[in-house]
């Protein structure tokens, strides 16, 4: 045993296939670790960033060069006309305005990037109980985008802010803004209006400089006023993000792709494992018993052979599935099964013709004469022997069953609720052809990730075979 | 027994077990899970008629109500005959529609297999010939590398660069046979219709030589090693000789084998391309007919696809004795 | 390397030093061939026996410069009328030496013949290989030859897989003598037939070398086949040659305690259909890690202690009588 192991690990192929191997491994196990996202392809975990973000790092390509990352910061510095701020904390302060005067807070923000996605300001204040006005407006340069007014409670004109001397939220995002809160979106004309959570980044953040957030505090009344304010947090949503970038519905494409590893490698794994043991118990009566059994069973794995593969299985499918006919097993389940049932004609015949050289072999032949019944030199003597040439065996199903099961995906007849390659893949081509824009991002991993795994697998299991079969040379 | 009889009684045995088997699939497996096929051709808002009517109305259209004893013997009589009925899904005779559609794909898989071949061979030979150098590695690494791309992946990321990108091939056959708006005829209609297809050709040729490369680069490097080919050496016959007369003469015996196979199979393989291209060919039929159920022209497919595999299979039982001494008709 | 054989072989045809040949394996270095030396006289057969396994067909393969992809030679001289075959271009030796002078007779297996081709057209490639002559005149010699060796004329038209085995290896060894070579080296060619069928070949090739005079080298498993037909017999242990010497001193006066066992176990040739022919205690060593000193020292009655220490030299104890033993091999 030890010596098939130094003999595998003197195999480049061997530790390739295994660093492979294990690389994905990890990855499907560590999903819960690497990724926040459970299901990408639920709404409620979409919108991470703008769709189509590409990933954070290709923005050291020219074509993507500025492109605005994810951020969420806290302004911390500003400076002070017309009253007096004092630090209550390291978030919290207090904005006195003198009566009837304006208090004007201002916070520069540097902008690096062309404009973003989205963005928002939040802050938390506790007002006075006085009439007051917070007019919050971005500006640049000379020009001003008075996005939102903020006025007490108790008087008409909405938005409206919280219980006097309570804390509340205030949250001004881009998407939010509209002509009924938003001073500057109602001057846009309709059709902007209509739009503004995309026009308002791009007019706003146009070009990367120095932006300024200025919140302006009106005294009305004739005695000044003081308000406790948090300093306002900054976000915005990029078109970029994160390692792998996101898709269509701006979801991100790294947790769907390790969560396709995870699956993929998952149902690659055990629809083998029931092929082998299809193949096996077929393959070991036809090979072992021989005579007529062997013969029906022979003909009966050519006659699987003859099947169509990919329509069988649609068609079994459609029949147990989309009829309605089972409805308690998940989908994936029957698929593993269907594939599986399919699949096994290939592995029948090598686990056969291995079963039958083995018998032929004298060990099987001294124990049948000592009178050890089938069953028994089965258990004892093929089955054993036949160990290193399953797990070989096992390796090399797994492409198959990968490739059947994400073609099937890609066609939309398999899995679509939760991410696989299969249909991460379908789901990219088909927004390619009708956005007419390639996100290599999206299409890429999950392509290259079925055909890197399949080959670790492959080579994986041509390494174990070399190596277990007894007269192959060194440098073949 | 006589070679050529007992394989063609192997065929036919094998062809009757398969369309027991169609017969099992489409006719006693639904039935066995209660599912009739036609109620998923009703529209459940049908106005009008009621929705018992309807189903009644087409299952006796469709000799769904018979006894299955009475379908079984109907069902081998239309595969005798080739009167396949109607389809449910498109509403026009099943043989019609396989007939419009076999021309299309074998244009698809004709020349990608003869190419494929073509490039099988040229590559395997060049592998043998350098059996353990980089060149070999590299060559064989490749093929191996074709069994593992998923068809779609890659014809989606060609069709994208090369039709939409780069627009070289026309992205549609629509866009290829037509000519502003005009649809061509005679010449124009193939030269266009063949630029379209010479992407999916490709496409399919690079994704399926890689077996019988490998095929073929195996056999070489064993037969490299076999007492002839030694014995050959040692009579001093010239090394290039060797290689094409003797090793690559021996080793494309099972690579024949293996095109009849694939040719007999690929005609339902090439649904990726067919659907990735949208060309109506004969897998993109059989993936529809499976998605709906259509159950006319499913049992239809299959058996024409099995039929047809089996005559090519029988067809290569007939040649291979010309290409191998060892096998005689007698 | 001086000539180990000058005072025995005064001009010999074929003639081997020191040659060594391993094999490289996923366990290591076979040696199946450790400085093995020989010679064929003009006109002489000389025979090369041994154990399955002990380097004799390695030994052969590299005489031609065939051995398989893992083989590798590692030093000796193989002079060919005194020209060196080892350091030769590959294509010189291909088009002069190869079949024109120097022939293989291999073990009758099926597949010694390519199976597409008709064997005269294997022939005929043979033939128009080396020598410019039309096709007409070499089909000619293609019957005659094939004619020599007892195989009907209207078999050349024939598939290998249609010849029986010995039909098979007759035309193998029509093949062999198509060119007239000087040498013809035969590698156990008769092991695969039946009792019968070995004996008619046996006897052709012994007519055919005495008709023809060619020299010949064979290798074969069994030693009384030798004594009458050879006139050098060389034996062979676990790669390494451990006597070697005229067929009267080896059979009258076997020195080496392996080539004794092996005289003595003759009478048991009647046992040869089970490929047992050479029964001796023990079993042949493994060739990756063979004994120290003497390779036959786990085996052999005599051994002393200097024998698992100490690799015994082939040393000539008499004229044309050369042995590998420190016990034994004393010169006189
Ligand atoms: N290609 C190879 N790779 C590794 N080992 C080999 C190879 N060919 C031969 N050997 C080993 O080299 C040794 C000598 O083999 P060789 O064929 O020369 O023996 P032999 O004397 O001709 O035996 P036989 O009488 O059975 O033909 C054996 O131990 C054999 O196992
Ligand atoms: S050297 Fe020693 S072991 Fe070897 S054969 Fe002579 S006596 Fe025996
Ligand atoms: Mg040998």
């Amino acid at each position: 045993m030890n010596k098939t192991l130094r003999d595998l690990l003197e195999r480049k192929s061997f530790i390739a296939s295994l660093v492979i191997l294990v690389f994905f491994a990890v990855i499907a196990v560590a999903a819960p670790i690497l990724t926040p996202y459970s299901n990408p392809y639920l709404p409620s975990q979409a919108r991470v960033a703008a769709p189509y973000a590409v990933p954070g790092w290709a923005t050291i390509f020219p074509q993507y060069r500025g492109l605005a990352p994810n951020q969420n910061f806290v302004l911390s510095i500003y400076n002070v006309s017309g009253g007096e701020v004092k630090e209550l904390n390291s978030s919290w302060m207090q904005v006195s305005v003198p009566a009837s005067g304006t208090t004007n807070v201002t916070f520069p923000i540097k902008w690096g990037y062309k404009p973003p996605y989205s963005f928002a300001f939040s802050f938390n204040i506790s007002p006075p109980k006085e009439y007051y006005v917070l007019n919050v407006v971005l500006w640049h340069g000379n020009k001003s985008f008075w996005l939102y007014s903020i006025t007490p409670q108790d008087y008409a004109i909405p938005p409206q802010v919280g219980v006097p001397n309570k804390p509340s939220t205030v949250y001004i995002s881009s998407i939010l803004l509209s002509a009924s809160n938003s001073p500057y979106v109602s001057t846009l004309s309709p059709t902007q209006q209509a739009l503004s959570g995309v026009y308002l980044p791009t007019y706003t953040f146009s070009a990367p400089g120095v932006y300024n957030l200025t919140l302006s505090f009106n005294n009305e009344g004739n005695t000044p006023i003081s308000f406790a304010i948090s300093k306002p947090t900054f976000s915005d949503k990029g078109y970029a993000y994160g390692r792998l970038g996101t898709d269509n519905n701006g979801a991100s494409v790294f947790a769907e792709f390790i969560l396709g590893a995870r699956f993929d490698l998952f149902i690659g794994v055990v629809a083998s494992a029931m092929i082998i043991a299809i193949g096996l118990i077929l393959g070991m009566l036809a090979g072992y018993i021989g005579g007529k059994l062997d013969l029906s069973l022979n003909g009966f794995t050519d006659f699987f052979l003859l099947l169509p593969g990919l329509p069988l299985l649609i068609t079994l499918e459609t029949i147990l599935v989309v009829s309605g006919a089972i409805t308690k097993i998940s989908l994936a389940t029957v698929i593993v099964i269907l594939i599986a049932l399919l699949s096994w004609p290939g592995t029948m015949k090598i686990i056969r013709s291995q079963t039958l050289s083995l018998r032929t072999r004298t060990f099987v032949e001294s124990s049948k004469a000592l009178g050890a019944g089938n069953f028994r030199i089965m258990m004892r003597h093929i089955l054993p022997n036949l160990a290193g040439i399953l797990f070989a065996q096992l390796a090399y199903d797994v492409p198959g069953v990968i490739l059947a099961e994400s073609g099937l995906d890609f066609l939309g007849l398999g899995i679509r609720s939760f991410p696989t390659w299969g249909n991460m893949l379908g789901f990219a081509t088909n927004a390619a052809s009708s956005a007419n824009s390639f996100a290599w991002w999206w299409v890429l991993p999950p392509g290259l990730g079925i055909v890197i795994l399949s080959l670790g697998f492959f080579y994986f299991g041509t390494a174990l075979l070399d190596v277990l079969s007894p007269y192959r040379l060194r440098g073949e | 027994m006589n070679y050529l009889v007992k394989r063609i009684i192997e065929r036919v045995v094998l062809l009757f077990a398969v369309i027991n088997f169609n017969f099992f699939l489409f006719q006693i497996l639904p039935a066995i899970y209660n599912i009739n096929p036609v109620q998923l051709y009703v529209p459940p808002t049908y106005r009008g008629l009621s929705r018992s009517v309807l189903v009644q109305g087409l299952e006796a259209r469709f000799g769904l109500n018979q006894p299955l004893d009475i379908r079984y013997i109907k069902y081998i009589e239309a595969l005798l005959t080739f009167h396949f009925g109607i389809s449910f899904h498109y509403q026009s005779p099943v043989f019609d529609l396989i007939a419009q559609r076999f021309p299309v794909t074998a244009l698809l898989v004709i020349p990608s297999l003869i190419l494929s071949t073509l490039l099988a061979i040229g590559l395997g030979i060049y592998s043998a010939a350098r059996n353990g150098k980089l060149g070999d590695s590299v060559n064989s690494f490749f093929a191996i590398l074709t069994y593992f791309i998923p068809a779609f992946w890659l014809a989606a990321i060609v069709v994208y660069y090369f039709s939409f990108q780069l627009g070289w091939f026309p992205s549609s056959v629509a866009e290829a046979i037509t000519h502003n708006g005009v649809a061509l005829t005679g010449v124009d209609y193939w030269l266009n219709l063949m630029k379209f297809l010479t992407l999916p050709i490709l496409l399919i040729t690079v994704l399926s030589y890689g077996v019988r490369m490998i095929l073929l680069r195996n056999q070489s490097v064993d037969l490299n090693n076999s007492n002839f080919v030694v014995n050959l050496k040692a009579r001093g016959i010239n090394e290039r000789r060797i290689l094409y007369r003797h090793v690559v003469r021996n080793a494309v015996l099972p690579v024949f084998t293996r095109v009849g196979i694939d040719l007999a199979f690929l005609f339902a393989g090439v649904v990726f391309i067919e659907d990735i291209f949208n060309i109506p060919g004969l897998g993109r039929l059989l993936v529809t007919a499976s998605e709906t159920l259509d159950i006319p022209l499913l049992s239809a497919d299959f058996y024409i696809i099995s039929l047809f595999a089996i005559v090519i299979l029988l067809i290569m039982d007939l040649l291979y004795p010309l290409i191998d001494p060892r096998v005689r008709y007698e | 390397m001086s000539n180990l054989f000058e005072e025995d072989a005064s001009n010999p045809v074929l003639m081997i030093n020191s040659l060594k040949v391993y094999f490289r394996t996923k366990n290591g270095y076979v040696r199946a061939a450790d400085e093995v030396s020989t010679f064929v006289n003009e006109g002489g057969v000389t025979g090369l026996a041994g154990e399955s396994g002990s380097g004799k067909s390695t030994v052969v393969s590299q005489v031609f410069r065939i051995l398989p992809k893992n083989g590798e030679y590692l030093g000796g001289k193989v002079l060919f009328k005194n020209r060196d075959i080892m350091n030769m271009d590959l294509k010189e030796f291909s088009k002069d030496i190869r079949w024109k002078r120097m022939s293989l007779i291999p073990q009758a297996s099926m597949d010694a013949l390519d199976p597409v081709y008709r064997v005269k057209d294997q022939m005929l490639e043979a033939i128009l290989e080396h020598e410019d002559m039309s096709k007409a005149e070499a089909l000619e010699r293609i019957y005659k030859s094939l004619e020599s060796v007892g195989v009907p004329q209207e078999k050349a038209d024939m598939f290998p897989h249609e010849l029986s085995g010995g039909q098979r290896q007759r035309v193998i060894i029509a093949m062999a003598l198509l060119l007239n070579p000087d040498l013809v080296i035969a590698d156990e060619p008769t092991t695969a037939l039946d009792v019968i069928t070995q004996a008619q070949i046996i006897s052709l090739l012994k007519g055919l070398q005495q008709s023809r005079g060619f020299s010949m080298m064979m290798v074969t498993h069994d030693l009384s086949l030798l004594a009458s037909m050879s006139d050098m017999v060389t034996i062979m242990y676990a790669g390494k040659v451990v006597e070697l010497g005229g067929v009267d001193r080896i059979y009258s006066t076997p020195l080496h305690p392996y080539t004794q066992l092996l005289i003595k176990a003759i009478p048991d040739v009647k046992r040869w259909r089970e490929r047992k022919l050479i029964s001796i205690p023990g079993y042949p060593p493994d060739l990756i890690d063979p004994p120290k000193g003497c390779r036959f020292h786990p085996r052999c009655p005599l051994a002393m202690p200097i024998c698992k220490e100490k690799e015994p030299e082939l040393v000539r104890v008499e004229p044309r009588h050369y042995v590998a033993c420190h016990v034994t091999g004393v010169r006189p």
